[in-house]
């Protein structure tokens, strides 16, 4: 048998193999060097995700919508303006996430230093494929590259135990809730025939009953993912045992790699017809998700923890933007939106955050914020800004995607999901302010250290909320052109 | 081969002038005052030397053009493409904008230079150069632009300079003058006066014609007028001649303010407080001629109203509302001069005087002659004031001679005044280069053969005798010529009446005794302007064949056929055959020729056209005139001057006169103004306004219906409805949320089971969802 070499286009498909191929660099070099070179893992990281970045916008100015197809196959991968989007966002969290995490692991006298970058370096490229994904099993392979990276770093930290505890949490309920992600794909498999998008999109309807629970345990797999309720259960647990620079990316890369492949799947490989059904079950996930992150998030006394509720609550805003997916031509733009500012604004309010937590895990409560303002006037107000921020004020990130979100919402026609955003986003106004209230109405021993590459981090993830705030229309701007250029508008009917 | 290309060199060159004086001026003044001075002066100057050269490189390609206007585009200002509405920011070359530019550049280059030397020392040296260039900048930006909002940009932008100017020495101590800042404050507010005016001329111009270029609303005006259109503004319908003698007077009013003419003229003498250089600069010779040029620059609007024979009120129409105006001012102001003790208060009453010359002129339609008068009275005016600061120089250095070697015994000093004449006297010998130009400056002001005002003061006469081109002499006509004769004698009286009490005689004080001449930097210009003020007539001098009245009575040839045969005759108008490409007026009988209205009319049968011959009747009684008044005011009136300041003025004492004098010295107009209009009308309004103001609006509706108003809501909402209503939900509300957050964050146990547990259940009821929906 004569072996045929597939004609892959490896440039479209080179930012990930970038990101991946520094992550085996890495590797390489955490086993063959001496400790002093270990120290560069971090400047080599940031060499490699620039690079990737830079393949991107070029590819992404080139305007190029390529696939990437196996010999006699359907397209495994997808290289549109949609994923040349969420590339960008996965690579913008890495490079902040770098620069947030080299000060901090001094700070948590982590050892594990080149191992840590490169863990981070596969998890950044399961992202990318999740975003770039065409294929259910490429999905699911995305998607395990994410996680089982995330999982050691959550307990990179020992012998701390909440980070253990954390890692181990995370490892069981993630690989079970994998077990249905699989599960589901079998049985779509079943259901279809295929695991290509294009193919089950078009055998759905015929797969009946099975093809519907398939799509339901695939989305199980990535609700869990993303935290949407009744699956957040781990995220307030993990987020506050898991060392905080690894929280940071988790919050923004796992939960935004979980919506890519989410948007994937759900518009191109279910038909419209039965758009209604899955609408209504993500609407009702969108509301109780809103509900109780926001809620519960009041009762939170540990910044950590009370960011996760947060977090889940902003997964809820995004979840909105889903559930309007088949019936709005701006929903796939305003989710983007969405995740760019919250991208910012959260890593932002992580960075501030690690600059005032202490070594040992201390300085991560309420109470350490009081009288933050009186020390360091310029920090409390960044922070307070990124809080105005992720409450949605106008004049900041937030706002605009809140703004988005719910335009989009309303267009879809889901007045009552409208009406719970809005009034659970007044009620997030409660504990965002707490900490604003706390840092300027008190007097206390908050207190923070800084470090160069914090600043730098803070700064981007400040000025990049400010530019959005006050500058919205170029953002909306790329994420309509990057959803326009994808096959993804399905929407509007 | 043009230079036009050159012509934004005229904006950039004094705004680089601007950014580096006003940037780095003060560094270079503290670094080393001496170089400082000679780079901060000598860079300010450089750029209006410059302006200077590309205005000649322009003249002449102006020349080599055939005269032809040449509008250089720099950019749109506005475009509002749904309105359908450009304003480019375009330069209009043409002949008219290139005497203009000569005349600024020109005298504001010798200025910049004599004012290196006037204003040696000064504090803010650097800051003097700075705002010089930037009036550069918006002079030339008013003369050249193609549009009448350019021109109103550049007119607004004077007005500041004028402001900054007068007010140069704000936090000079009150002496006998008025404070600079109130004079500053004086010009501009009389100046906004006349702004309003010209808005709403530029609105209305705009209204209905659509545009505020030049050149599309003379096309259109002429075109609407020839098919007697109409045109509707607010709704109502109005004919062209009605719709521009609005403008034209509105126009007017924006002349008055700007150009310093009744009724808007009493912010000129005070502007004298300013520094000298400025006097001469921004209030002789360019910046209050700017309202000539306005109404030049319009003719084809005042010709119009002029051609339809409307008339205003009686028989007085639009353009004979201007001539009588610029005459009024003429004699009034020519009388006010010689009531004056202050040297510069002379000269600008003269000024103003000089200036009413030229409205009346340019409403007459003699276009050139006001255009003339206005070029070489830039010429004598700006030399008159020139030295007149070197006497103002002179005498403050005298001042401070006699202060240095007199310790102690200063009892004299407290009411010396440099500019003051009565403390003057016998500078003849003391100052003899600034005795010599003041003699050929007042000689050309009062119009003595055959100094430069002699030719252009003549032609005004001329053509108020005659009524040159227009056809013949209305009753108005012959009203400004008389004024215009008056104020004639008035001119050589008192300048003949300052020359005597400045320089013969003997000092009237002891500082007259330490005067010396001033520097070369200061008397150069002098010279030069004197040449000039020799020789400026020689622009236009008229054919010296024909003359007499019984020529000029039959209509001068006005087409350009009997133009062409008389350009044989003697010596060439120069300057007449220059401006004329550029006023439309007087090629509007040849252009309309052949137009028929609909009801049969012809077009602009008597337009006006200046070719004039020297009238010889006219030159002859005005020379007269004035060498009577010279010789009346040497050898009768200040035959004897008084010895102190103390004994009253010669005139004063003299029967009639003496009572004119009296009553001019008052000031009537300006009295007028405070007393009539502010005291009795103005400030009675402003108490009404202030009773009303406060116990209307202040106590009642203030205080008593909005504030006790909100007050008891207040008291309503904080003791009734807040405690027990918004607190009480806003509290449960609280309560609720803490309630139930609780309860949500109970299952949250921490326990893995649990959680995998909760998991699994969700996975159920999705499943099931999914199942049963499908």
């Amino acid at each position: 048998m004569e072996f045929q070499a597939p004609a892959i286009n490896i440039a479209i498909i080179l930012p990930v193999v970038i990101v991946a191929g520094f992550g085996l660099v890495l590797m390489i070099l955490d086993m063959l060097m001496e400790d002093e070179l270990r120290g560069l893992g971090p400047w080599i990281s940031l060499g490699g995700l620039v690079l990737a970045g830079l393949q991107t916008i070029a590819l992404w100015l080139g305007g190029s919508y390529e696939t990437f197809i196996p010999v006699g196959g359907h397209p495994m991968v997808v290289v549109d303006g949609y994923a040349h989007f969420f590339n960008m966002l996965f690579i913008i969290t890495g490079i902040l996430a770098i620069l947030m995490s080299m000060p901090y692991l001094i700070k948590a006298d982590i050892d594990e230093k080149a191992e840590y970058y490169m863990l981070l370096m596969f998890s950044i490229s399961g992202m990318m494929l999740m975003g770039m994904a065409n294929d259910l099993l490429l999905i699911f392979i995305g998607l395990e590259l994410l996680s089982i990276p995330l999982y050691v770093m959550c307990g990179i930290a020992r012998p701390r135990e909440a980070s253990e505890e954390s890692a181990m949490k995370y490892f069981l309920l993630g690989a079970f809730a994998s077990g249905f992600l699989v599960f589901g794909l079998a049985l779509l498999y079943g259901a279809t025939g295929s695991t290509a998008l294009p193919v089950v999109v078009e055998n759905f309807t015929a797969g009946g009953v099975i093809a519907y629970t398939g799509l339901a345990m695939q989305l199980v797999g990535l609700a869990f993912k993303v935290g949407a309720v009744p699956f957040h259960m781990w995220t307030p647990d993990v987020y506050e045992g898991a060392p905080t620079a690894v929280t940071a990316f988790m919050s923004v890369g796992a939960k935004v790699g979980g919506f890519a492949a989410m948007i994937r799947i759900l518009a191109e490989a279910v038909p419209q017809e039965s758009a209604p059904i899955w609408t209504t079950a993500i609407a009702i996930i969108a509301a109780a998700t809103l509900i109780l992150g926001n809620v519960v998030a009041i009762s939170q006394t540990n910044i950590k923890r009370m960011l996760a509720y947060s977090s889940i609550a902003h997964g809820g805003y995004i979840l909105m933007a889903v559930a309007a997916l088949p019936f709005s031509g701006d929903a796939v733009s305003a989710s983007l939106t969405y995740m760019l500012t919250y991208m910012f604004t959260n890593l932002g309010a992580f960075a501030v955050i690690m600059m005032v937590e202490k070594s040992g895990n201390r300085g991560v409560l309420l109470e350490d914020y009081k009288g933050l303002s009186k020390r360091n006037l310029g920090m409390a107000l960044i922070l307070a800004y990124f809080m105005f921020s992720l409450i949605g004020m106008p004049l900041t990130g937030g706002f605009i995607g809140k703004f988005v979100v719910f335009q989009a919402a309303i267009d879809a026609n889901l007045i009552w999901l409208t009406i719970i955003g809005v009034v659970t986003a007044a009620v997030s106004a409660y504990y965002y302010l707490r900490v604003v209230f706390y840092m300027f109405m008190f007097d206390g021993q908050g207190d923070l250290e800084f470090s160069p590459a914090m600043m730098t981090a803070t700064t981007v993830a400040l000025v990049a909320t400010l530019a959005i705030g006050f500058f919205p229309g170029l953002w909306l701007n790329l994420a309509r052109t990057a959803s326009l250029a994808s096959q993804l508008l399905m929407a509007g009917g | 081969m043009n230079a036009f290309g050159l012509a934004p060199l005229l904006l950039i060159l004094p705004i680089i002038g601007v950014l580096f004086n006003g940037i780095v001026g003060r560094y270079f003044l503290d670094a080393d005052r001496s170089t400082g001075e000679k780079w901060s002066g000598w860079f300010g100057t450089a750029m209006a030397v410059g302006t200077f050269i590309v205005s000649v490189l322009i003249f002449f390609s102006l020349g080599a053009n055939d005269h032809h206007a040449e509008i250089v585009h720099l950019f749109n200002w506005f475009n509002i493409p749904s309105g359908n509405f450009t304003i480019p920011w375009a330069m209009q070359l043409d002949t008219l904008s290139s005497v203009m530019t000569l005349v600024v550049t020109g005298v504001g280059s010798l200025i910049h230079i004599y004012a290196i030397g006037y204003m040696h020392g000064d504090r803010d040296f650097h800051r003097f150069f700075t705002y010089l260039n930037l009036f550069l900048f918006f002079m030339l930006i008013l003369v050249t632009g193609s549009s009448y909002l350019m021109l109103f940009v550049g007119w607004e932008g004077v007005g500041l300079c004028s402001f900054l100017l007068i007010g140069f020495w704000f936090d000079k101590p009150k002496g006998e003058g008025i404070l600079n800042g109130d004079a500053a404050r004086k010009a501009f507010v009389a100046n906004r006066v006349g702004d309003f005016a010209m808005i709403l001329g530029m609105i209305l111009t705009f209204w209905a014609f659509g545009s505020m270029e030049y050149e599309v609303v003379f096309e259109s005006a002429l075109d609407l007028y020839t098919t007697t259109e109409t045109v509707f503004i607010a709704g109502i319908e109005f004919t062209i001649p009605q719709v521009l003698t609005g403008i034209t007077v509105l126009f007017l009013i924006g002349a008055t303010g700007k150009s310093a003419q009744i009724p808007l003229f009493m912010w000129l003498p005070d502007a004298m407080a300013g520094p000298t250089p400025v006097s001469a600069l921004i209030h002789a010779a360019t910046m209050v001629t700017s309202g000539i040029y306005l109404i030049v620059r319009s003719n084809v609007l005042f010709e119009i109203v002029r051609d339809s024979g409307h008339q205003l009120f009686g028989i007085v129409s639009a353009p004979d509302l201007v001539a009588i105006a610029g005459a009024v001012t003429a004699v009034y102001a020519g009388l006010v001069a010689f009531t004056q003790f202050d040297i510069k208060k002379v000269l600008a009453y003269s000024t103003v005087s000089q200036l009413g010359f030229m409205i009346a002129a340019v409403g007459m339609g003699a276009y050139v002659a006001g255009m003339f008068h206005l070029v070489t009275h830039a010429f004598f005016k700006a030399l008159l004031f020139m030295a007149s600061g070197s006497v103002i120089h002179g005498m403050e250095h005298g001042h401070h001679h006699l202060h240095e070697h007199s310790h102690g015994d200063d009892h004299e000093e407290d009411d010396f005044d440099p500019q003051d004449m009565r403390f003057m006297g016998g500078l003849r010998e003391k100052m003899p280069v600034t005795f010599w130009v003041y003699i050929i400056g007042s000689l050309a002001l009062a119009g003595i053969f055959p100094f430069a005002g002699f030719w252009s003061k003549d032609e005004i006469l001329a053509h108020s005798a005659y009524g040159l081109g227009v056809g013949e002499a209305t009753p108005v006509f012959t009203f400004v010529r008389w004024m215009l004769t008056i104020g004639a004698f008035c001119t050589a009286f008192y300048m003949t009446r300052q020359i005597k009490m400045t320089f013969f005689g003997e000092g009237r004080h002891e500082a007259v005794k330490h005067v010396p001449e001033s520097s070369p930097l200061m008397t150069r210009p002098l010279a030069f302007l004197a040449f000039l003020s020799l020789m400026g007539g020689a622009l236009n001098i008229p054919y010296l064949t024909g003359g007499g009245g019984e020529e000029a009575s039959t209509p001068v040839g006005m087409t350009a056929s009997v133009l062409a045969a008389e350009e044989d005759k003697g010596l060439n108008l120069a300057f007449e055959h220059w401006l004329e490409h550029s006023i439309q007026a007087f090629t509007l009988e040849e252009d309309f020729e052949n137009v028929v209205g609909p009801n049969g009319e012809h077009f602009f049968t008597h337009v006006p056209h200046t070719p004039t011959s020297l009238q010889y009747d006219i030159a002859i009684s005005s020379t007269l005139i004035a060498v009577a008044a010279i010789l009346i005011g040497w050898y009768v009136v200040f035959r004897v001057w008084p010895r102190s300041k103390e004994d009253p003025d010669p005139i004063s004492q003299w029967p009639v006169v003496g009572f004119v004098w009296t009553f001019f010295q008052g000031l009537p107009l300006d009295t007028l103004y405070m007393t009539g209009i502010v005291k009795n009308i103005f400030n009675p309004l402003a108490r009404f306004s202030d009773v009303v103001d406060w116990n209307f609006w202040h106590n009642f509706v203030h205080n008593n219906l909005i504030r006790d108003s909100f007050v008891a809501l207040a008291d309503f909402l904080a003791t009734v409805l807040d405690p027990k209503g918004v607190d009480g939900i806003v509290n449960g509300v609280g309560q609720t949320a803490r309630n139930l957050a609780e309860a949500l964050r109970r299952p949250q146990t921490g326990n893995t089971g649990n959680y995998a547990l909760s998991l699994f259940l969700g996975v159920a009821l999705l499943v099931a969802f999914f199942v049963f929906a499908s």
